[in-house]
């Protein structure tokens, strides 16, 4: 008798032990991706008017294989299309890059690095911990996505990809080096309800969140 | 503060070198607790039917128990996605805030008249806490934890089913006070108010 109310006690504390739940379901955590954008604060925006930008064809940052450095296919197809819309209602005019264009626009996957840096609750602190940032020269500008030896983001972050967004400043070069003005953040894509739909999303509310980039 | 929780532990079992007369005796119990955050209601707030508690007690007299409560309990909160805005950028996503409490105390209650069917009781535990925080945001998540010191004043009402049979529940409202803070998620002497369904087992030997 002893032993069976010993028993049913146990059993009553590991139930109540059990229905505590320490974390949010997945789902409900991915259903919308993070956006965190970026930039130089003093840029007038307003100044540029031109932009180039490859169409169907992004960058791809990939630790696991350093040799496939684009992407191509439905994803990039929707990425560019999402941009070259958004930047053409801003008013920016998309040229060829041989056509002396104020702006890059750089767009790319970064797969298992981490990008987003701290993030705080209820509080937005910005910092960086590798790669290009806004403010950071590129050692020089040699064309769009992927080939030249794109950033060496520091931490590691296992099963992730983010779709990085750059602005680069083309016009005003200082001693052959270009400046980064605007970047963005969308992720997580690997873990995403919905990766086409919430990169659309995403991209649309990276330039809502900076109603800076204006004409 | 780990010392002063090792301390509340041990403390009980030495200061009650026998079981009294008491008509409770020696009893143990689980309950299962309910709590509302009293403070820092921006990182948690929502009421929390997730705890629970590990109750222990021994009979001084015919009015006086000592003993211990192990509690543990977890409380959420959402924070809705919107976008936080920076000098030199802005950040959109919502939080799914966690914090994990634990507890220790030294517990001991008054028992109005212990031998009726019917005990009501107040009581006072004092020990240490410990709280794991957590956010959640997409897949990424920052976390810190805090000890801190536990006040607990608490009342409620112990049921015998009968005088020859050794079960009991119990229903009780308590308030915890605690010194716990954390600087990463502005969190200061996290309060709250609870009650506790308890089932018990009365004059163990």
């Amino acid at each position: 008798m002893r032993k069976a109310r010993i028993t049913f006690f146990w059993s009553v504390l590991t139930l109540l032990a059990v229905g505590c739940s320490t974390q949010p379901e997945m789902v409900d955590r991915v259903r919308d991706m993070i956006v965190q954008t970026n930039y130089v604060n003093t840029t007038n925006f307003a100044s540029y008017a031109t932009y180039a930008m490859p169409m169907d064809t992004i960058g791809h940052v990939f630790n696991q294989d350093p040799n496939d450095t684009l992407i191509v296919g439905d994803y990039a197809k929707l990425v560019t299309a999402t941009l070259k819309t958004t930047m053409d209602q801003i008013g920016y005019t998309q040229v060829a890059k041989n056509q002396s264009p104020d702006l890059a626009l750089n767009a790319y996957v970064v797969e298992d690095y981490s990008v987003f840096q701290s993030v705080g609750y209820s509080n937005f602190y910005g910092g960086y911990g590798g790669g290009y940032y806004p403010g950071y020269y590129y050692p020089g500008y040699y064309g769009y996505g992927g080939y030249y030896g794109y950033p060496f983001y520091q931490s590691y972050s296992v099963n992730t990809a983010t779709l990085v967004l750059e602005l680069v400043d083309l016009k005003n070069k200082s001693n052959n080096k270009v400046l980064i003005v605007w970047n963005a953040y969308a992720g997580d894509l690997l873990t995403s309800v919905d990766t086409f739909g919430k990169t659309t999303e995403a991209i649309q509310q990276a330039f809502k969140q900076s109603p800076y980039i204006k004409k | 503060m780990k010392r002063l929780f090792l301390l509340t532990l041990f403390l009980p079992v030495a200061w009650c070198q026998a079981q009294s007369d008491s008509p409770l005796g020696r009893y143990i119990g689980v309950s299962w607790n309910m709590n509302k955050p009293l403070s820092n209601s921006a990182f948690v707030s929502d009421f929390s039917t997730q705890g629970l508690q590990f109750i222990y007690r021994e009979g001084i007299n015919e009015h006086f128990s000592v003993g211990a409560d192990l509690n543990y309990a977890v409380y959420k909160g959402y924070t809705p996605r919107k976008t936080y805005y920076g000098d030199s950028g802005a950040l959109t996503t919502d939080y799914f805030n966690y914090v994990q409490s634990f507890g220790l105390t030294l517990t001991g209650d008054y028992l109005f008249s212990s031998d009726k069917k019917l005990v009501p009781f107040a009581g006072l535990g004092i020990g240490a806490a410990f709280a794991d925080f957590k956010t959640y945001y997409n897949i990424y998540s920052k976390t810190d934890s805090s000890w801190g010191l536990l006040v607990r004043p608490q009342a409620g009402v112990i049921y015998r089913f009968g005088r020859s049979n050794n079960w009991g529940i119990s229903a009780a409202a308590y308030l915890d006070y605690t010194t716990i803070k954390s600087s990463d998620f502005d969190f200061n002497n996290f309060n709250s108010a609870g009650i506790r369904l308890a089932l018990l087992f009365l004059n163990v030997e």
